[in-house]
């Protein structure tokens, strides 16, 4: 038997994904400005995958593919601290602040919105960790779903 | 500025991002994914080799993350970054665990060919890899709370492996939860020493530490968490089960689990605890454990019939002559003994433990082997194993006479180092270190007698696959080495463990 919610679950949540979507990436972008950051934000984006699986029930088989995102996020996220031994400093060191490349802008002084595009690799960080949070919170959410009987996997 | 001082970011770092590829690799086929793990594994192994050679011959030195100069002064600025220390203690516990993480792994790519979730297993097996590195190479109090979670989670999800087993979920639930609750009580206690001087690195908090309450409360709860994690009697009660019902191949490397733990907790005694409590009043603390690990652990060893019950209490009691022997050691500190016989039983208790990681996991792999080839765990239902294969049982005799302290294997050396000098601080200590090894030889007889002794009753097919054979010569060199040249270890690795800890003979 297909899980299944009534069609005004569904419609309400398939609206809802997309700004619970936008709203977590803004927080995985903006984790160097405002509170928040990589696993906030992943976890918010995390939430929608929640949403969808209660209230559609049957997905397809997401196993391998978050899996992969998952473990290319960690991957990514070492060869960035690796990156400040390739520059000639430390590990972690955060070598791409104040370079004058992306997200290598001068930090302003005094009081001010926040200027996105500066952090050197904190952001890049923020980024691939928030890759990794949505993948994993996701894949465990599908997990339970899929071993407590919710959905029927459609190979 | 030179290469080799990121070495201990690169014994760190290199596991962990190896342990996340391997899934990846793992979606194209099974041999990429093993040869993607085995390159993440020798090429730490080589950065081990690497930062040994580093250590002595240019001496330690401390590595700061994220700073623009990995090897500068620690200023107010950097005070709270990450720092790995590399010194001759460093590397006693790094080779100790990269010698056992290699064997384990060779002999994982035989045991474990067919079953499932390999890519997993490898994973958590690199994780682990990285989280006992990090335990040991770390100075940053903070720093050490997230490698000790690291190692519990990862190795806590690799005694689950065989999750259809009833026997080993109930396993891993037990570790989980002891190591869970000991990581917070660690926290906590971190937090007592942060609160009282506001700083987390080891050297710092070993300058200011003047023996308040405080203090002790926090050496209290940080020696019983650490003592729990080298399953040091009585808080060894995980141990056993987490030995005998994890995956065989990777026994061992649960076992270097609790000696990373050890070589923390002798890091700390020395370099943090040493200003803030008596000597004598610690030292009789860690005797007093060791005494009763060495014991306990034996004689909960005789009434056990499977084969890894048996050994996994067998190195419970191994724990305790460290713990005895350091303790000796500490408990003479600023003595005019310390010169006569103190600094050999820290000698004596630091060679132990190399030779320990080392033995202790060629017999968890011979043992691994008898279970490969006839499935049988009982000794009782075991026998005749001789007859088809050979190796194996050598491999098991190299072990089984280096536990027992037989010479003129490599566990001799060690515990003749240990009786010599802890008899000099009393007698009774020496007479049940003897004792806990005569009964040790008994056990490891009986094993041998049960089951590779007696008429052939067809048990085994034959002699285990070559990779397991390999992984099992590999470790038996190691040991035949350490056997060979005792004076040599203790010289050029012990030595240089003891004089970066500040005691020195």
């Amino acid at each position: 038997m297909k899980w299944k919610m009534s069609v005004i679950v569904r419609t309400v949540s398939d609206v809802m994904v997309v700004p619970i979507i936008v709203f977590g990436i803004y927080l995985i972008l903006h984790g160097h400005l405002t509170p928040g950051g990589g696993f906030q934000g992943g976890a918010v984006v995390a939430s929608a995958t929640a949403l969808l699986i209660v209230s559609n029930g049957a997905l397809k088989d997401y196993k391998g593919d978050f899996s992969t995102m998952e473990s290319a996020g960690l991957t990514f996220f070492f060869l960035l601290a690796f990156l400040g031994i390739v520059m000639g400093f430390a590990m972690f060191y955060n070598s791409l602040a104040g370079t004058g490349g992306i997200f290598g802008g001068t930090v302003m002084s005094g009081i001010n919105p926040g200027y996105i595009n500066t952090g050197g690799t904190v952001p890049l960080m923020n980024i691939v960790v928030g890759m990794e949070v949505i993948a994993a919170l996701s894949l465990i959410l599908w997990m339970m779903a899929k071993n407590s009987g919710m959905m029927e996997v459609e190979k | 500025m030179n290469i080799a001082t990121h070495l201990p970011s690169f014994i760190l770092g290199i596991p962990l991002l190896f342990a996340f590829l391997t899934p990846i690799a793992n979606k194209f086929s099974k041999e990429i994914r093993n040869a993607v793990f085995l390159t993440g594994l020798l090429l730490t192994g080589l950065f081990v080799g690497l930062m040994a050679y580093e250590v002595y011959t240019t001496g330690g030195w401390v590595y700061i993350f994220g700073a623009q100069d990995p090897v500068g002064e620690l200023t107010t600025e950097s005070l709270f970054r990450i720092t790995f220390v590399a010194d001759g203690f460093s590397t006693l516990a790094t080779l100790t665990i990269i010698i056992t993480a290699i064997g384990a792994a060779f002999y994982s790519l035989g045991y474990m060919k067919e079953s499932p979730g390999m890519g997993k297993y490898y994973t958590l097996f690199l994780l682990t890899l990285a989280g006992v590195n990090g335990m040991v190479l770390t100075s940053d109090l903070f720093n050490l709370f997230v490698w000790f979670e690291v190692t519990s989670i990862a190795s806590c999800a690799l005694v689950a492996y065989h999750n259809e087993r009833g026997k080993s979920v109930e396993a891993a639930l037990k570790y989980m939860i002891i190591s869970v609750v000991g990581g917070l009580l660690l926290l906590v206690s971190i937090g007592l020493f942060y609160g009282e001087y506001g700083v987390l690195n080891y050297a710092l908090i070993g300058d200011s530490v003047h023996g308040s309450f405080i203090d002790l409360l926090a050496i209290g709860i940080i020696m019983v968490i650490l003592a729990m994690k080298a399953s040091s009697v009585p808080m060894h009660m995980w141990a056993p089960d987490a030995y005998a019902e994890a995956p065989e191949p990777i026994t061992p490397f649960i076992a270097i689990t609790s000696l990373g733990a050890l070589f923390v907790l002798f890091r700390l005694i020395f370099f943090v605890f040493r200003g803030a409590v008596e000597p004598p009043a610690l030292g009789t603390i860690l005797i007093f454990l060791g005494v009763l690990s060495m014991f306990v652990g034996v004689s909960m060893a005789l009434k056990q019939s499977d084969i890894k019950r048996l050994i996994a209490y067998l190195s419970v009691s191994q724990i305790g002559y460290m713990m005895m022997a350091v303790g000796v050691g500490f408990a003479t500190l600023d003595t005019a003994d310390y010169g006569s016989f103190g600094a050999m039983a820290i000698e004596g208790g630091f060679f132990h433990m190399i030779n320990d990681g080392v033995y202790k996991a060629l017999l968890f792999l011979s043992a691994a082997a008898v279970i490969y080839a006839t499935k049988i765990r009982d000794l009782n239902k075991l026998g005749g194993l001789a007859h088809n294969m050979p190796y194996t049982t050598f491999f098991f005799i190299i072990g089984a006479l280096s536990i027992a302290g037989i010479p003129p294997l490599s566990g001799f050396s060690s515990k003749l180092l240990i009786y010599e000098s802890v008899y000099l601080y009393h007698p009774i200590l020496a007479i049940i270190a003897l004792v806990v090894s005569i009964i040790t030889l008994a056990l490891v007889a009986k094993v041998f007698f049960n089951a590779f002794l007696g008429p052939d009753q067809k048990m085994s097919k034959g002699e285990v696959p070559s990779s397991m054979l390999i992984a099992m010569g590999i470790l038996t060199a190691v040991v035949i080495l350490f056997s060979l040249f005792p004076h040599y270890v203790v010289s050029e690795i012990v030595v240089p463990a003891m004089e970066s800890l500040g005691v020195g003979a």
